[in-house]
């Protein structure tokens, strides 16, 4: 890959990594070092790429791999250093950041699931082949991950609700 | 209730830092400029001449010697050597040993 064409796909695709990672292990530093990790690979992949859409597509697989493999990391289960911990992104508009906390307080796999599907576009079975993982399983993640997010927004709903004392009416 | 349209617009204010992208961007081009180093070619060069001869003269000493005794003799003979010119204008150079012997 030329230097031109790699700057323009980082600058292209560095969002998309850093969002993929950031859904995968919520924790901006541990997003940018698989953003650098991933870019770099694309920097010495020999891969000739078909279209914009083939190196969409294996750079989403690559982000979620790496995402994973630091995932899995013992290193990064057994320790949390005390200036990252609960780091997260801050959203100024409030119905965003309540959308976007309850995705991420869902589970690894099903935040993932639900940004490739319903930020990126992909359908069921190319979220499954970024995932490696089986179509109807996919699936099953997605239906799940839509039931937890509609009783955790709603219930979220009922809370403001309870919060709100409605004025006495004068007679 | 989940809505995907506020989720993709929440999603699309998480973005990487465009210093970290450009910081990346200058690493790779960084890595990928060849430097010439005359004195460490040269360097190369050398140790390169130096194994070679090493190896001939290791392979055949007696080449190597006469070599070296050539060399040696071409130098040396150089120091004599003078240009004469003869009675007809007819100019001649050789070493001074050989032209002071035939006279």
């Amino acid at each position: 890959m030329t230097d031109e064409a790699f700057a323009q796909a980082a600058r292209t695709y560095g969002d998309t990594i850093y969002r993929v990672a950031y859904h995968a292990l919520d924790n901006p530093q541990d997003a940018e070092d698989v953003m650098q990790t991933v870019l770099l690979r694309l920097y010495e992949c020999k891969k000739d790429f078909e279209s914009e859409e083939h190196v969409k597509h294996w750079i989403l697989r690559v982000a979620v791999n790496e995402s994973r493999r630091l995932l899995r990391s013992f290193w990064r289960r057994t320790s949390v250093p005390m200036e990252e911990w609960q780091e997260t992104a801050v959203l100024e508009d409030p119905a965003k950041a309540e959308v976007l906390e309850a995705v991420m307080a869902l589970e690894p796999k099903y935040r993932l699931a639900v940004y490739l599907y319903y930020y990126e576009g992909l359908s069921v079975a190319e979220t499954a082949a970024a995932m490696r993982a089986n179509v109807s399983t996919v699936q099953t993640w997605l239906l799940r991950a839509r039931a937890r997010l509609r009783k955790e927004l709603s219930q979220e709903e009922e809370r403001e609700e309870s919060v709100y004392v409605r004025p006495k009416t004068v007679p | 209730m989940f809505d995907p349209k506020l989720y993709r617009e929440a999603c699309r204010e998480l973005s990487a830092p465009e210093d970290k992208i450009e910081e990346i961007i200058a690493m790779t081009e960084k890595t990928n400029k060849k430097h010439f180093r005359p004195l460490r070619t040269a360097l190369i060069a050398a140790a390169a001449v130096a194994m070679m001869v090493m190896g001939v003269s290791a392979a055949n000493p007696e080449a190597a010697q006469e070599f070296w005794l050539t060399l040696r003799n071409a130098v040396q003979v150089d120091q004599y050597r003078m240009d004469l010119t003869t009675e007809e204008g007819e100019k001649v150079w050789g070493d001074t040993q050989n032209v002071i012997e035939e006279s």
